[in-house]
């Protein structure tokens, strides 16, 4: 009973510790690698709707990502729209973009389609890179304007935008929690485990499929708002990196995917060692970072393919086991 | 104009089909979709890029020494990183290539600089008339050379008796096992044919093509696409995919823009994989 009760105390002192956190870390390097942590623990949970609740493996989240900090970007640019219309409007934009691509893509299965999400991706970079309107392969860069919550830009700390990004999280990681509770989240579930028997039960695998598309690009969208805001620099090469989609579903995989707690453990754990890595060896343009990087991806699905939070229940389950062993002696 | 850009459309999915030809191969017989084929691909062309430098080996001849190479060195990627992975789940199955991917890219950055390079020296060079045609031979021989591999990959699949038994793990992989087939050696000699038949493709295009890290990420792509185009699990699928690729590469390349070809194809692909969710002669289980 008391375990129960300190466990569910658990995400509130995460939280706490996460508001203190750039209090403590202050210096600008430290305070940058809390908002990359935060913001791609928010597109991996983003990506763990689409793919480890509902089943559809993307490794093409770039699309969304990219396409949301355009819409941003543009709007603010060319039609002097506030950023947080635009931060919307990403949402929207991105997440209606996912419903009809989605429609046909919601036939594809397994590989087939994480290969058409790869294609997606690819095709919209090549689409933004060669449209001049909005700056073509060089990109659009945001003006400074005066810092400020209303304006969505902070120059003198970046306190600002993490505590966005953290808001952000705290309101996916809710939004999940219910989910996981409602028909709709059983019904993604049900989807991912046998689709054909899920539509024997009366499940509606085409319309559920899309709405678990259209979140998780919303969400994404919205996060490419955010970096475009937070970079001041929107350009296909950066925002359409077939990287970021690879990072992303990783960090899912890392952490353990199909649960709330996975992409947040995976994203504390492995963006800081991405960042580090590139700001120690990256610098000479060796490779080094991205070789250390590669090995470690390959290391990890060779020795822990179920993730972190997979090795945790199977410590649990051990411990459990010793326990009663005792008790049965 | 029309017949000029189909036949560079054909010959250029020759090559696409060798390297496609050896992912269809590692997928059937283990279900692993190799992501890191591109980057292999680009190895051999620095393999042969340093035979030629070193031991002045001319590129188009040397291929049989550089898929010899790759050969070895699937077999030891297969012990060392795939068969760990096998029974894993899907998930881990698909990242562990990618990540395999990134290390070599970025091994060959560390190692040899992103610089562009090129063998100077090849057997096949120069142009000719082949009645209207406008061909260059350095692209024959490769597509050749590509076709006379495949040719000899599809033989020893189809008549000799550990061919034979690639083939049974690919269509049943218990039953197989039953029979007698030791699935753990036979998965190796698979995986290292697929490479073989990467670096064959790889050794062919250093004799033309620019050598540089990246250099393979589109050809495994494009490779990917076109063995998913045929359909998972079928080999004549692939390379029906890979030619079909080829040309709509140099048409669209021509019509719509050069910028626009690798759009078109992936356009191309979930086009008709929209319409044939398994590809075009794919078949089983996703």
């Amino acid at each position: 009973m008391q375990n129960r009760k300190l466990v569910g105390l658990l995400p509130f002192l995460a939280l706490a510790l996460a508001i203190v956190a750039p209090l403590v870390l202050k210096a600008r390097f430290q305070q940058h690698v809390l908002v990359i942590v935060v913001l791609y623990a928010v597109m991996s949970q983003a990506w763990n709707i689409m793919a480890g609740y509902a089943g559809m493996v993307s490794v093409g989240q770039a699309a969304f990502f990219g396409l949301g900090a355009y819409i941003s970007t543009v709007l603010f640019v060319q039609y002097k729209v506030n950023p947080w219309i635009g931060f919307l409007a990403a949402g929207l934009g991105t997440a209606l973009f996912a419903t009809i691509i989605g429609l046909p893509f919601s036939r594809l299965k397994g590989r087939y389609f994480a290969i058409g999400t790869i294609a997606l991706a690819q095709m919209i970079k090549v689409v933004f890179e060669n449209w001049p309107q909005v700056g073509g392969a060089t990109g659009i860069i945001v003006p400074m304007t005066k810092e400020g919550f209303w304006n969505f830009q902070f120059h003198s700390s970046k306190l600002g935008y993490y505590y966005i990004v953290l808001a952000m999280l705290v309101l996916v990681v809710a939004f999940i929690y219910f989910m996981e509770r409602s028909k709709m989240g059983f019904y993604f579930k049900a989807i991912r485990e046998n689709e054909e028997v899920a539509t024997g039960l009366g499940v509606n695998k085409t319309l559920y499929k899309l709405i678990a598309i259209a979140i998780s690009a919303g969400i994404t969208g919205m996060c490419g708002t955010i970096l475009a805001q937070y970079i001041l620099y929107a350009e296909p090469s950066y925002m359409f990196d077939h990287t970021v989609s690879v990072t992303i579903a990783l960090i899912a995989v890392f952490g353990g995917s199909g649960n709330i707690v996975g992409p947040i453990i995976g994203s504390v754990i492995l963006m800081p060692i991405s960042e580090l890595t590139r700001a120690w060896l990256g610098s000479g343009g060796t490779g080094i970072d991205l070789m250390i990087y590669g090995a470690f991806i390959v290391l990890m699905c060779v020795y822990e393919p179920d993730g972190l939070t997979g090795i945790a229940a199977k410590v649990g389950r051990r411990l459990k086991a010793r326990r009663e062993g005792r008790v049965a002696a | 104009m029309l017949l000029q850009l189909l036949t560079g459309g054909v010959l250029l999915g020759c090559i696409y089909s060798l390297v496609a030809m050896g992912l269809s191969l590692i997928y059937g017989v283990m279900g692993i979709v190799n992501f890191a084929h591109g980057a292999l691909v680009m190895l051999a062309m620095y393999a042969s890029y340093w035979l030629n430098t070193y031991l002045h080996l001319d590129p188009v001849l040397g291929t049989p020494v550089v898929a010899l190479i790759m050969f070895g060195l699937g077999i030891v990627i297969y012990h060392l990183i795939i068969t760990k992975v096998l029974r894993g789940p899907f998930l881990a199955r698909m990242l562990v290539t990618f990540g395999l991917s990134i290390f070599i890219i970025n091994l060959a950055q560390f190692l040899w600089t992103p610089d562009y390079r090129r063998i100077m020296e090849s057997i096949s060079k120069g142009t000719f008339m082949l009645g209207p045609i406008f061909i260059e031979l350095p692209k024959l021989v490769a597509s050749i050379g590509s076709l006379i591999v495949a040719a000899l990959v599809y033989w020893f699949l189809r008549r000799t008796k550990t061919g034979l038994a690639i083939q049974a793990i690919s269509i049943d992989r218990a039953a197989a096992s039953l029979m007698g087939i030791n699935l753990e050696k036979l998965n190796g000699i698979a995986f290292g044919i697929g490479l073989a038949c990467a670096g064959a493709a790889g050794a062919l295009l250093a004799s033309f093509y620019y050598i540089f890290p990246d250099v393979g990420t589109m050809f495994g792509l494009v490779a990917l696409v076109a063995v998913a185009l045929g359909g998972f699990g079928s080999t004549e699928g692939a390379l029906i995919g890979a030619i079909l690729i080829g040309i709509i590469e140099t048409l669209g390349g021509f019509y719509v823009g050069p910028e626009y070809k690798y759009a078109l194809i992936f356009l191309a692909y979930v086009l008709i994989v929209i319409v044939r969710p398994k590809g075009l002669m794919g078949w089983g289980a996703d």
